[in-house]
């Protein structure tokens, strides 16, 4: 009877794709305070994406680029747009900018500039190639909460040949390809947000992706030190969310009338106003019914095996601050994470981290 | 205790032969009013034939039959019950499509009966008792604990003067068994004299005054309950040696890492009983879910293979690595590599009147779709031949009928029966209810071996003690979902116990 899990039926029927279930919190998402309690690194409004080479951290904050070293940030280069990618190799520094393009300074390709990239919001350095993850074909980096409530999948995948400057589309249909990961085997593994998953980037069908039906709309992946991956998260997937995005007159119509700021979307960060879109809930304790509501930010940094399966993930819950993770790096015994939504840059030892999360 | 000096009852080197051989042999028991007696033994021992003796459900072959010191034989249960001896079996004895008042007054209908003046006698009766359950309600309707108290309100109701439990608390919910235990204490204070079977060693320990154990149809001692502890009860239980860590995790003992992510659960509803549950599952470990009887946990099991169906309308996905599955029956999660051990095997696990090979050979059949006119006793022979083996199901032979073997040899089949379908998730749902603590072992070292395989193992279970120490991860349900989950290091009993109430 699988006709019943399609179309109009399955949307009667609450059934298939129009299911509205989010996946639990449990084993390997199973919640803790370890992202809410870790030590603050570095403060900085507009913090975004880490990058490490040659034992250097950068970090990509508004319109420039740091170097962080000993819990002190020292700005090394600016440019003229706002950075929405980040990444190193040896000395050099590839950004993404939000008005279009990707720039590259320090290095062998010194200067050279990219500027057929529309939305960049991932780069790695491959050899002498550049993989960028674009999130969408029309809107700027800046507009992923509209591609969402669009339900875009025009984000590509696009490989530069950094010698030639010949550009090659390794994929598209990507919605909102916002992570890139380069395996031991030299494969190019991409985060497509609004599908929850991670894919090969030669097959971006969720059906064969490698790790599928994630709780939160993933952003980028860096490799960490065991083999395995980290994978910052950067909103929660809410049962709210997933009913808008089956409403496409209510989401029509929100985007037209609805400011921005108070659209019924994922946010990097909760701010106490009455305006915000709550979602009316309640939990029965002790026989008292309560009212709750699920988070619209949320804090969270998923470690994965080399076989791009979660282990254990670091949090910052509901009533926490270090929301919306755009970016987690490992470096010399360290997890570095950016907390957007707090500005925020906090350190944890991974020994630590272990110690705590006894499997 | 509150006893007289003289035995209410009291059997004298009691013997029961089945064609020769001895069920019970030589057997003296007895029991003084407002005493509470526990009959304790692997399961094969003669607890049931003693007790059967005892409440006139079979005559003893050898041996005397003393009621209040004046010899009897009952040659039925009906002369006993007139006698005031009542036995409430494991799988009671009630008419479940008559109400509870029409139960309760079952063999006392006068000639002419007044429905609506059987109800109200009935309400005042078993209000008296402070039992809550309505008197109007059919007894098919009622739960494992209030089906229990209408046995019970039976058994006052004819003035019993000995009331005999069958493993009384083995379908109870923890809140449930404290209920119960406070009414033996009620009867007991009321001069009735109790014996009751268990399989949880710690009841008899902590409510008998007395404890008889017996052994191959044997007794073996009977002590002041205050004499004995858990160790010297286990091991004239079985005698032998037997581990003390049956229900104590050893220090030191690191849980299994998560494996792959099999099977995922999301927002499963079933009508009232399954409430959005959600909860995953991983490959090459122990997952034990705890919860009340009542709160979902056995209906999730059974949604996810098929035995019954979630919500025609929103009644949630299971994902099975990854893919949604939904099935109609439960042949198809067989096919998918879901099997189900069921928490009530006469019912629902074998065939009681087929032999263990053809119950075994069952499981191969349904799980691979061969069969029909192509059966193999060749074949039949190797599986069946190769499980008992493996699983130590101890029978004569392989054509020996699962009706005759003991509870935990039963159990072994059922579970040889579904892992013959080489499953990729094994759900075990009261793995170890009305086993014997030998084979209790025997079957948590299979559970233990089978998540070693890499297998995804699920215990659901109401025995604390067993889902910590078996467990490497533990979900709590409540209320038709699951409410909190442990690291097995983490757990405690009150952290379950608190979880799975509030």
């Amino acid at each position: 009877m699988s006709f019943l899990n399609f179309g109009p039926i399955a949307s009667y029927l609450g059934r298939g794709k129009a299911s509205i279930t989010i996946p639990t919190m449990d084993g390997a998402f199973r919640t803790n305070e370890l992202l809410e309690n870790a030590d603050l690194y570095v403060a900085q409004q507009d913090a975004d994406c880490l990058a490490n080479a040659d034992d250097h951290l950068f970090l990509s904050a508004g319109c420039q680029v740091f170097e962080l070293t000993d819990k002190a940030k020292v700005a090394i280069a600016t440019f003229d747009s706002e950075i929405t990618a980040l990444a190193a190799e040896g000395t050099a520094i590839a950004v993404g900018l939000a008005s279009g393009g990707v720039e590259i300074k320090g290095g062998s390709y010194e200067g050279l500039y990219l500027s057929d990239m529309k939305c960049p919001t991932a780069i790695l350095f491959q050899k002498d190639k550049l993989i960028v993850a674009e999130g969408a074909k029309h809107l700027a980096p800046g507009d992923w909460a509209r591609d969402l409530l669009e339900r875009g999948n025009s984000g590509q995948i696009v490989s530069v040949d950094l010698k030639t400057g010949q550009s090659k589309k390794l994929a598209n249909g990507a919605a909102w390809a916002s992570g890139l990961a380069e395996t031991s085997d030299g494969k190019v593994i991409v985060s497509q947000s609004w599908q929850h998953c991670l894919s090969n980037v030669d097959d971006l069908n969720e059906e064969k992706s490698l790790c599928h039906n994630l709780p939160g709309y993933p952003s980028r992946i860096s490799p960490a030190s065991d083999g395995g991956y980290w994978l910052a998260i950067f909103g929660m997937r809410t049962q709210l969310i997933e009913f808008i995005l089956r409403e496409k007159q209510f989401r029509k119509e929100m985007l037209k009338t609805v400011p921005t700021e108070y659209w019924v979307a994922p946010a990097l960060v909760s701010r106490e106003n009455f305006l915000d879109p709550m979602q009316q809930g309640a939990v029965k304790q002790l026989g008292i019914k309560k009212p709750w509501a699920p988070p619209r930010s949320y804090g969270l940094v998923v470690k994965l095996d080399e076989d791009f399966q979660p282990q254990y993930s670091l949090h910052s819950r509901v009533g926490g601050l270090r929301h919306g993770v755009t970016s987690a790096v490992e470096k010399d015994g360290m997890l570095y994470v950016v907390a957007r939504g707090a500005g925020q840059v906090i350190a944890l030892n991974l020994s630590a981290i272990e110690g705590e999360i006894v499997q | 205790m509150s006893q007289s000096n003289q035995p209410v009852i009291k059997i004298e080197s009691g013997s029961k032969t089945y064609q020769g051989v001895y069920a019970i042999k030589g057997v003296d028991f007895d029991l003084y009013p407002g005493e509470v007696h526990a009959i304790l033994g692997e399961n094969g021992a003669g607890k049931s034939t003693l007790t059967k003796a005892l409440a006139g459900v079979l005559e003893l072959t050898e041996g005397r039959l003393l009621l209040e010191n004046e010899e009897r034989s009952f040659k039925s249960p009906r002369e006993a019950l007139v006698a005031g001896i009542v036995m409430v079996f494991q799988e009671t004895s009630l008419v479940p499509t008559m109400t509870v008042a029409q139960n309760l007054y079952l063999g006392e209908e006068k000639f002419y009966n007044r429905l609506r003046g059987l109800y109200i006698s009935a309400q005042q009766f078993l209000q008296g008792l402070n039992f809550g359950v309505d008197p109007t309600v059919n007894v098919a309707m009622l739960g494992a604990a209030q089906k229990q108290m209408v046995e019970i309100a039976r058994a006052v109701l004819h003035n019993a003067k000995v009331i005999i439990f069958d493993e009384p608390t083995a379908t109870l919910t923890p809140e449930e068994k404290q209920h119960f235990f406070k009414l033996l204490n009620d009867l007991k204070a009321k001069g009735v004299g109790i014996v009751f079977i268990s399989h949880a060693l710690e009841e008899a320990l902590d409510y008998a005054d007395r404890i008889t154990i017996l052994r191959d149809g044997e007794h073996i001692l009977t002590e002041q309950a205050s004499n004995l502890d858990r160790d010297k009860i286990i091991q004239a239980m079985v005698g032998r040696e037997l581990s003390d860590k049956l229900y104590s995790k050893q220090a030191g003992v690191k849980s299994r890492p998560r494996g792959k992510k099999i099977l995922s659960v999301e927002n499963l509803s079933m009508q009232n009983v399954v409430k959005n549950n959600s909860f995953s599952i991983y490959a090459g470990q122990i997952t034990g879910i705890f919860g009340l009887i009542g709160s979902g946990r056995t209906e999730t099991a059974k949604i996810i293979s098929g035995v019954v169906k979630r919500d025609f309308f929103h009644g949630g996905e299971v994902y099975l690595e990854g893919k949604a599955v939904r099935y109609r029956v439960p042949e198809q999660a067989m096919r998918d590599g879901i099997a189900y051990v069921t928490e009530d095997r006469k019912i629902e696990g074998f065939f009681e009147t087929m032999s263990i090979g053809e119950n075994i050979y069952m499981g191969e059949l349904a799980a691979s779709g061969k069969g029909g006119a192509m059966l193999s006793s060749k074949r039949r022979k190797e599986v069946s031949a190769e499980w008992i083996k493996t699983l130590n199901v101890k029978a004569l032979n392989d054509d020996a009928r699962v009706v005759e073997l003991s509870g935990g040899n039963q159990q072994k089949v059922v579970i040889a029966k579904s892992l013959i379908q080489n499953p990729k998730v094994v759900i075990f749902d009261e793995p170890t209810r009305g086993v014997d603590v030998g084979a209790i072992q025997e079957i948590h070292e299979l559970l233990n071996a089978l998540a070693d395989q890499g297998l995804a193992v699920v215990v659901i279970a109401s025995y604390l003690p067993e889902i910590m120490n078996l467990s490497d991860r533990i979900l709590v349900t409540r209320q038709g979902r699951v409410v909190e989950e442990f690291k097995a290091s983490d757990a405690t009993e009150d952290k379950i116990m608190y979880a799975a109430i509030h």
